[in-house]
């Protein structure tokens, strides 16, 4: 049985660089899928994030790696294909409109995401200063 | 050869968008090339002229990475531009200098009307990658204003 190791200052900062990079990398995807617009027989993907890995990170540390399924990057990202897509003649089923909305959507959860990381690291630095200045 | 061979980042990400930007541009030009010569009778081999089709494929931007979402993003790349093959419009004008014996002139199979919906769907997406890069570049600055 090992010792539980007490939270970290930068463990919520560190949470959500996971976050941020999570929305990186699915801007990447949906540029993907935006830039095959025209290419026929691509379908689009997504990427997913499993929440599981957020909620028990407790119990997912330090064990053995191969439980994290395959096709998963070791930040628990997974590429998964659009099913719901309807492809059209040429077989291409990226849809403009839908792709966009993603990616704005995106957009606003990663500024969200960093503008908590930086919110959480000026409160560390107030604690750093005694409480002085504000 | 990619510089990029890590995890996915913003430059990544640029270098598709940029990928879509250059793709929809050449759809553009074929397009224009097209209307010009909606009405081109005669080209240097005495043919009329026959409409161009850009076909594009998609390219992964690191082949072979170990990561899988590396090996999700794709750039795309302008792979052939193809005649599209199908008749031209035959009209009775006995007068025209490329007429036939008959008496019919072959037209080029060109399409005003799709021609310029077509030209509309380049420009949207030229649009929606012209906004992603955007938006890539509000994230990259929120990100340097972390810690600030």
């Amino acid at each position: 049985m090992s010792p539980v190791t007490p939270p970290s200052l930068l463990d919520s900062v560190e949470r959500l660089r996971t976050g941020l990079d999570y929305h990186l990398q699915r801007h990447n995807v949906l540029v993907s899928n935006l830039a095959q617009a025209e290419t026929p027989g691509y379908r689009p993907v997504d990427l997913t994030r499993s929440a599981f890995e957020g909620q028990m990170s407790v119990a997912m540390t330090g064990t053995d790696p191969a439980h994290v399924a395959a096709g998963t990057t070791d930040q628990g990202f997974r590429v998964e294909e659009d099913k719901e897509a309807k492809a059209g003649a040429d077989g291409n089923a990226v849809d403009i409109d839908r792709e966009a909305v993603k990616i704005s959507t995106n957009q606003m959860r990663y500024d969200m995401l960093a503008q908590l990381a930086s919110s959480e690291l000026s409160g560390l630095e107030w604690a750093v200063n005694d409480g002085k200045n504000g | 050869m990619s510089r990029i061979d890590r995890a996915p980042g913003v430059f990544s990400a640029m270098e598709v968008a940029a990928s879509g930007l250059t793709a929809e541009r050449s759809r553009m030009n074929i397009i224009a090339g097209n209307l010009a010569n909606a009405r081109t009778t005669k080209t240097e081999d005495g043919t009329p002229y026959k409409r161009l089709d850009p076909i594009f494929v998609a390219k992964p931007v690191a082949g072979g990475s170990s990561d899988p979402v590396m090996n999700a993003i794709q750039k795309v790349e302008l792979s052939d531009v193809r005649e599209d093959t199908s008749p031209g419009q035959q009209v009775y004008d006995p007068g025209h200098p490329d007429a036939n014996a008959q008496g019919y002139v072959e037209y080029p199979n060109v399409n005003v009307v799709s021609e310029m919906v077509n030209m509309m769907s380049a420009s949207r997406a030229y649009e929606a990658g012209v906004t992603s890069i955007e938006s890539l570049k509000s994230m990259a600055k929120s990100a340097l204003k972390i810690g600030r």
